[in-house]
């Protein structure tokens, strides 16, 4: 091989491996830390054995394995970058041996850049990059046996175990083998025969002792069907390459520039339909709210200006965190009581049940988050969320139930990056009265009891503040709930009764819909004046009505100057559902 | 299975590389160990899988000599908990029945061995059913997501999955039964947008749309009749609501329910006046033995979920003719939690027709989320009632169900953490006094900690379970047979 080719080979596949690794650590590294708070990876025994429910066991525990290193910040780009850079070699290595390709390095590029689009979803396991990597190896190994006979018997051991490994990945065994076979020209159908009904039964006639669905066993380990494509594109480049094989060494120079532009455009078509970027944000937001840093959510709030309940709700926590949601509530964009919180029912998606303990935790209404935190746990893809684990465990301490605290933490405590949190707390005597946090969140817990329905956010809230009025948190998402449904009459008599501790100052958006309530009742300059609203907001509101009293083409002033004022919400906003 | 045999060949590897080490104890303790789970002193049958066990506490390798009858001994030193041979562990139970285990445990500290003061197993020569089925599912609440009905045989760890909603998926599978604890007779709900009720019975699979228009819901918790011809159902308006308290967490309650009987043959709900009462919420029935009585549940209608914790039920009769299919017109209170403020829920007659176990608690009958529910025993013959103290624990003790030799009893109980229910297992002696319960064995002692899901429903099958998944799925895509209604 000419050296150049070797030095484009070299700089293809350090490219690659740079490129992603930027990607992904530029560009998406929210979703991969994201994807590992939705698993939890024990190191049991019988975490182990619990992969042997279902086929692919190898491929998923390795997947899972790996996954867990993208809790480290530039962990999950370094082990996409790895595996990426590994399945290219791996790729380029069979195709070359398998069509004597020149070009093999190139043609490799092409299942190699489905992987890196799929792994802009959620819910693309690693399971399925390993399944491909480890059914490649068992490939190499199959077509390597030069004997027909041994190469018969490799070939037919290998697809009788080859979903039971690497589950879907197992479809690309008797593509690699026929047309390995086809190229050398060593036609054995009956080979060709067994072997693909061998791989193609397995789901089939495995399915009902996984209990999976048809459709499930022939993606399985993977969670969604587009999965599936990279198995797919994998066996499609290799007939592409062995057909266009001829064509291309006619036209060398013709496979010098088509297969990159074709490639460029093909990850270029791929990245677009499948990346989600705005996902990605509202995942930044979600991950600085985990981490504790509201300042940081704001700032990307502010950058984001995203138009999106998920990124209103984290704006309100940060903002509640603060204690600045009665004066900020609406310099973000709040689409109304979906803002404030997420219901957790079978329609909602599962990332929205995993987002949706956060508001109940912080308010202090301990069940809701518990009910929240569990079923996020449960409708995880895996059924499991180290996140979840990790806010049961805060929940049964400030419960303080030991026991069910004490489960979870053990349970964390086996795993690589989870450890020093679980025994950081488990440290801590839930009787400790020094802890402060634990006071903190036991303080807002009410002491007598009622009963609510589900996703009653206002009763709830309510609850909260009616038993401790000092819960200030509580009160400001209640006031806003109130102020948010435009449900003025409501948040009066909330503030009346438990706004004591606003009579010094009163936040500005308060102040303002406290105006609109007292005008609409014809209050007098005394009633005003005992609500302590602050003279410049008093003024504003006499500009703003009288600039809604002239004519409707007056109104397109309004945005600019009291766009972000209680009164232009309530004049102008809709309530959006969820 | 699979599970079972790797686990096998791991602990053979491993037992091959280890050492014993010669226990000298340089502490003689009088106190017995605190055990997970807790054995010390509890009753098993002679079948059941090796009791796992491990000591609370730190320690860096812990040793258990288990002396039967008749000379057979079991040694077993290990680094963190005691794994037993399963073939000694059947010889040993086989040779005592009837009498004990003597169990002596150590463990060593960093300065030498400790050992405890020894214990007892009692192993009964009374025989237990072949295995549980129970539902695993995250605890108690009202959406799901993963979740399945296992088979375990108890006297193995082996735990086989006989339905999961992987299958069906977006379902939800519930309240599996069996008349008699017989695996060819089994009843069980699938909810969903596909859903319905299967029915197996001796060979024949059906699934059926409960719906009528004269009932307020699908069929809900079933019962058998003990010949097989009839089912007993409830019909439910079910709501789930949350408390404010930290202690209770969820609440379920019915806003109307009513009980029907299910003519299996007829494919008809057989209605009654004096059990589909607007005043009244029953629920929860089952027959008695014989199949000539009717228990069930019932309470005085109140303002759900206003009044929810007025609604008190109490266990009451009506009569059942099996010949005619014909119910009732009187209504007997076997029992009034009303008059002491209490509620019964599970009410559960043991098939030789001596006891009645139930659930009571405060008010309601959704008992799992209730940390004061606890088992009682009713003597049918001389309408005595009693706690079943010996199983009872300070957190819930909640579904129960009877072996068929009425000799046995399991029950779901959150004692361990106060969260997850677990299985508990007692023995029930000739004079009605219970063992202390022990928890179902497992091959790794920390497998509960480990588990995000609840036992739901144990009950006890006389054989493995048999259910056509093919089947299953076949029924699923049909819409499913109607259900008729005479009164």
């Amino acid at each position: 091989m000419p050296a150049y080719k070797n030095r484009w080979i070299a700089v293809t596949g350090i490219g690659l491996a740079l490129s992603s690794f930027l990607f992904f650590f530029l560009a998406y590294p929210y979703h991969l830390f994201f994807k590992e708070q939705v698993q939890l990876f024990l190191y049991t025994s019988g975490y182990f054995l619990s992969y042997f429910s279902k086929p692919g066991w190898l491929a998923a525990y390795i997947g899972d394995f790996l996954t867990q290193f993208f809790y480290l910040k530039g962990g999950g780009p370094l082990v996409l970058s790895f595996l990426l850079t590994l399945e290219w070699i791996s790729v380029a290595v069979i195709f070359k041996k398998i069509l004597k390709l020149s070009s093999a390095w190139v043609w490799a590029l092409f299942p190699v850049g489905t992987d890196w689009v799929l792994h802009l979803s959620l819910l693309h396991d690693l399971s399925v990059s390993a399944g491909l990597l480890l059914v490649l190896g068992l490939g190499v190994g199959s077509i390597s046996v030069k004997n027909r006979i041994l190469s018969f018997v490799f070939a037919t051991l290998i697809s009788f175990t080859c979903y039971w490994l690497v589950g879907s990945a197992a479809f690309v065994f008797p593509a690699l083998v026929i047309i390995n076979d086809i190229s050398d020209k060593k036609y054995s159908f009956i080979k060709w025969g067994l072997i693909a009904s061998l791989v193609f039964a397995a789901p089939i006639v495995l399915r009902k002792y996984y209990l999976l669905s048809t459709g499930q066993a022939f993606i399985y380990p993977a969670v969604e069907p587009q999965s599936i494509l990279l198995p797919a594109v994998w066996v499609v480049t290799l007939l592409a390459a062995l057909i266009l094989k001829p064509f291309f060494n006619k036209f060398p120079k013709l496979s010098g520039w088509f297969l990159p532009t074709a490639f460029i455009f093909f990850m270029g078509l791929g990245i677009r339909l499948n990346a989600g970027f705005d996902q990605e944000k509202i995942l930044a937001l979600d991950s600085e709210t985990y981490f504790g840093n509201p300042d940081k959510v704001l700032d990307l709030a502010q950058r984001y200006n995203l138009k999106n309940r998920f990124a209103s709700y984290f704006t309100n926590i940060a903002l509640a965190r603060q204690g600045l949601l009665p004066e900020k509530l609406l310099d973000f964009y709040q689409p109304g009581l979906y803002g404030l919180m997420l219901p957790v029912s079978p329609e909602e998606s599962w990332e929205s049940i995993l987002f949706s303990n956060e508001v109940y935790f912080l308010v202090g209404d301990m069940n809701l988050a518990q009910h929240s935190a569990m079923l996020g746990n449960t409708f995880s893809p895996h059924n499991r969320s180290s996140r979840m684990i990790r806010r049961l465990a805060e929940i049964n301490l400030v419960n303080a139930d030991s026991a069910a605290a004490r489960k979870y933490l053990r349970m964390l405590d086996k795993t690589l990056f989870h450890k020093k949190w679980a025994e950081k707390y488990l440290r801590i005597n839930p009787l400790d009265s020094s802890v402060v946090w634990l006071n903190m969140k036991r303080e807002q817990i009410p002491v007598g009891d009622t009963i609510y329905f589900p996703n009653d956010f206002e009763t709830s809230l309510r609850i909260l503040v009616g038993q401790n009025p000092r819960n200030r948190v509580a009160l400001d998402y209640l006031l806003c709930f109130y102020l948010l449904n435009k449900d003025l009459d409501s948040f009066k008599n909330s503030f009346d009764r438990y706004g004591g501790i606003y009579r010094q100052h009163v936040p500005k958006v308060y102040a303002e819909a406290m105006l609109v309530t007292l005008f609409s009742q014809n209050a007098g300059p005394e009633t005003i004046r005992s609500y302590g609203i602050p003279t410049n907001i008093q003024d504003d509101f006499a500009s703003y009505t009288e600039l809604v009293a002239r004519k409707p083409e007056n109104f397109s002033a309004l945005p600019e100057r009291f766009g972000k004022t209680y009164w232009f919400y309530f004049h102008f906003a809709k309530i959006r559902g969820k | 299975m699979r599970k079972a045999v790797l686990y096998l060949l791991s602990i053979a590897l491993l037992s091959m590389v280890a050492c014993n080490e010669t226990v000298v104890p340089k502490t003689v303790r009088k106190e017995k160990p605190v055990l997970f789970p807790d054995y010390v002193g509890v009753t098993v049958p002679a079948t059941i899988a090796p009791l796992n066990f491990k000591v609370q506490g730190e320690y860096q390798a812990i040793d258990a000599l288990l002396e039967g009858k008749n000379n057979q001994i079991i040694h077993v030193q290990d680094k963190d908990f005691v794994h037993i041979d399963p073939v000694k562990w059947a010889r040993l139970l086989n040779e005592s029945k009837g009498d004990s285990l003597r169990i002596t445990v150590s463990v060593k500290q960093a300065d030498g061995w400790v050992q405890f003061a020894p214990f007892a197993v009692h192993v009964s020569d009374v025989p237990i059913d072949y295995g549980l089925v129970y539902r695993l599912i995250a605890p108690g609440y009202e959406v799901y997501s993963k979740m399945g009905i296992y088979q375990r045989d108890m006297s193995s760890f082996t735990q086989t999955p006989i339905l999961e909603n992987t299958l069906i998926p977006g379902s939800c599978i519930n309240c599996h039964s069996f008349r008699l604890a017989n695996p060819d007779d089994m009843s069980l709900h699938i909810r969903g947008q596909k859903g319905g009720t299967i029915l197996k019975t001796s060979g024949t699979v059906k699934l059926l749309n409960t719906k009528t228009k004269q009932t307020i819901s699908n069929f809900v918790y079933p019962f058998w009749h003990p010949s097989g011809k009839y089912m007993a159902y409830s019909v439910n308006n079910t709501h789930q609501v949350f408390h404010e308290a930290k202690g209770e967490r969820v609440e379920v309650g019915d806003a109307a329910s009513d009980v029907i009987v299910y003519d299996i043959a007829k494919n008809e709900a057989i209605g009654s006046p004096v059990l589909m009462q607007d005043s009244v919420f029953e629920t929860l029935p089952t027959f008695s033995p014989d199949g000539r009585s009717l228990y069930f549940c019932a309470a005085k209608a109140k303002k759900m979920p206003v009044e929810y914790k007025e609604v008190k039920y109490n266990l009451c009769r009506v009569l059942f003719d099996p010949e005619t299919g014909t119910i009732g017109n009187t209504i007997d209170t076997l029992f009034n939690a009303t008059a002491i403020g209490k509620s019964v829920a599970f009410p559960r007659p043991s098939p030789d027709g001596k006891y009645i176990m139930f659930t009571l608690i405060d008010y309601g009958n959704f008992s799992i989320w209730h940390k004061e529910a606890d088992l009682y025993l009713l003597d049918v013959r001389t309408g005595e009632c009693r706690p079943v103290s010996e199983a009872n624990s300070d957190q819930t003790e909640s579904y129960h169900s009877w072996s068929s030799n009425s000799r046995w009893f399991v029950f779901s109980s959150r004692r361990i953490d106060g969260l997850y229910t677990r299985p508990f297992i007692a023995f029930l002696d000739e004079n009605g006094k219970a063992g202390k319960p022990f928890l179902l064995p497992q091959a790794d002692p920390d497998y509960y900690e480990r588990l995000l899901f609840s036992f739901n429903v144990p009950e006890f099958v006389s054989a493995p379970v048999d259910l056509n998944t093919s089947t299953i799925e076949r029924l699923m895509a049909t819409p499913g047979e109607n259900v008729g209604f005479r009164k």
